[in-house]
């Protein structure tokens, strides 16, 4: 019996305490980022293979399957050839090597200084001292071929990991081209069709922490930024007024000091500017 | 704060920065230096584009140097406060009318004897947009602060990214070689239309926002909302 007296007077503490405190259960001072509706999504991965990653916007270059390999192009002998031979030495029964040693001459023909411009291009000293042999618009073409084939072979790591690293290297290529000729920079990016963005400062991992910061300071600006145009708004409001009153009191100032046999400090063009304030809020 | 390297207003210690990261004796003449600054620590680098660029720092230094000791000294004399200028590198900036500059400084450390460098970043104002993103360019303190942050002004550009000149025979060189003789090679091979001609080539900034996106400070993209299309961002790097 004595138990139960006990618990049921437990029960009833506990019962009016909740109805006292009942609005309390949750710390409704502290505010959490849900109450402001920011929302971070985190974004999606870019492929490797998209324009974005390697800031190729697309060469228009016409290779057709017609034409012939690189070497069999002014051959005598096939000029006189049957039709069948000749198709043989066309790219399409040749190995996929050629077509892209075809393209690589038609991409270099867009930069070449002179004919014989292989190896030097529009790349960088710092790099050609090193006897690197790949120019920007080598690069270029290596990128087109392995993206092509990396759609068709995708499991192929050792391909990504060489688009990668050309990309990097000719983005770096680039990155000294820009330090020691900047118009000849510029030139090669609209040869090439390129976009080129700096590598922003490190670090280069996005945390949702950290985001979410940015996210917060973003909206705090925003709302600052609200409250202070709106403000304006008034304030624009009232001119209208103002100028008005302005023009009165500027005359009347005029005419005191005049009265006065003073010299006056308001010319009439300040009132006639100011009459012509309020006619332009009027409208 | 910026401290300049004498009270009389010469070149403040920015200018001795270039010297301390100087030249090696492959393009430019040793001697020259030497005699120009006798006392400056002059050490050896195996990149010829930092060379030729100290080489023009340096030339480029003694004449204002002594243009603005001069200037100072003149100032002085009349009982005016000296200028004071710096030298510094121009980096993106998010203001409209101000170049951000970043001003190297060699501090010295009482602790190991050596004196290390240190960045200052400053506002400069740039109303004519004399500036571009890289150039080396000379500021001077205004007399009072235009706002909060903007408290020099450009004065000139000394060393424009891109355009690179050599000091001792005055001629304009790409890497190792002068543009000059790039030319006659071509020449000699048989030019083709497709080259790179510098008489006609326009002026640096036209690719600015379409393809050239380093006059601005890329940021990575940190959330996606199709709303918010973040134009400054880099999607991945590489």
């Amino acid at each position: 019996m004595n138990i139960m007296l006990i618990n049921y007077k437990q029960m009833t503490r506990i019962a009016t305490s909740l109805l006292i405190n009942g609005g309390n259960f949750s710390r409704k001072y502290a505010t959490t980022i849900a109450d402001y509706k920011i929302t971070w999504v985190r974004p999606e991965k870019v492929s490797y293979l998209s324009s974005e990653k390697s800031g190729d916007q697309g060469l228009e270059i016409d290779v057709k399957s017609s034409d012939f390999g690189k070497i069999y192009n002014e051959l005598p002998e096939l000029k006189n050839a049957s039709d069948i031979v000749k198709k043989m030495f066309t790219l399409q029964f040749l190995p996929r090597k050629e077509t892209i040693n075809v393209r690589r001459d038609k991409i270099l023909e867009l930069v070449q200084r002179h004919k014989l411009d292989r190896n030097s291009p529009e790349a960088t000293s710092k790099l050609k001292l090193l006897y690197f042999h790949f120019s920007v618009a080598i690069m270029t073409n290596d990128i087109y071929q392995l993206q092509e084939y990396l759609t068709e072979y995708p499991k192929n790591m050792k391909m990504k990991v060489q688009l990668l690293e050309t990309i990097a290297k000719r983005k770096k290529m680039l990155k000294f081209l820009r330090q020691c000729d900047y118009r000849r920079f510029e030139w090669i990016l609209e040869k090439l069709n390129l976009v080129y963005k700096p590598v922003p400062e490190l670090p280069h991992q996005i945390t949702r922490k950290d985001s979410l910061r940015r996210l917060t300071e973003k909206h705090c600006n925003e709302l600052v930024q609200e409250k202070l145009d709106i403000y304006k708004k008034e304030l624009k409001k009232l001119q209208k007024d103002f100028y008005m009153e302005k023009a009165e009191k500027l005359a009347f100032i005029r005419e005191e000091e005049i009265a006065c046999g003073l010299q006056p400090s308001v010319s009439e063009e300040d009132i006639a500017y100011a009459k012509q304030k309020a006619r332009e809020y009027q409208k | 704060m910026l401290k300049s390297n004498s009270v009389d207003g010469t070149v403040g210690v920015s200018a001795r920065i270039n010297f301390h990261s100087a030249v090696s004796n492959a393009i430019t003449d040793r001697a020259i230096l030497q005699e120009l600054y006798g006392s400056a620590r002059i050490t050896r680098t195996t990149n010829p584009l930092i060379t030729i660029a100290c080489a023009r720092y340096i030339n480029q230094h003694t004449m204002y140097v002594r243009e603005y000791t001069m200037a100072a000294k003149a100032a002085g004399k009349a009982g005016k406060t000296a200028l004071r200028y710096f030298l510094g590198t121009c980096v993106p900036s998010s203001k409209q009318n101000a170049a951000k500059v970043r001003v190297p400084q060699l501090q010295f450390n009482d602790h190991i004897h050596m004196y290390f460098r240190e960045n200052e970043f400053v506002y400069a104002h740039d109303p004519k947009k004399l500036c571009k993103n890289g150039d080396v360019i000379l500021i001077k303190i205004l007399p009072q602060k235009l706002t909060r942050l903007i408290t020099h002004e450009v004065v000139e550009v000394i060393y424009p990214l891109g355009d690179i000149v050599d000091p001792v025979t005055g001629k304009e060189i790409v890497g190792f070689n002068y543009r000059e003789d790039i030319e006659e090679t071509n020449k000699l091979y048989g030019k083709k239309d497709s080259s790179f001609d510098y008489s006609k080539a326009p002026r640096r900034g036209r690719l600015e926002g379409s393809r050239d996106f380093t006059h601005k400070k890329m940021y990575l993209k940190y959330y996606d909302n199709p709303d918010d299309p973040q134009p400054d961002s880099v999607p991945t790097v590489t």
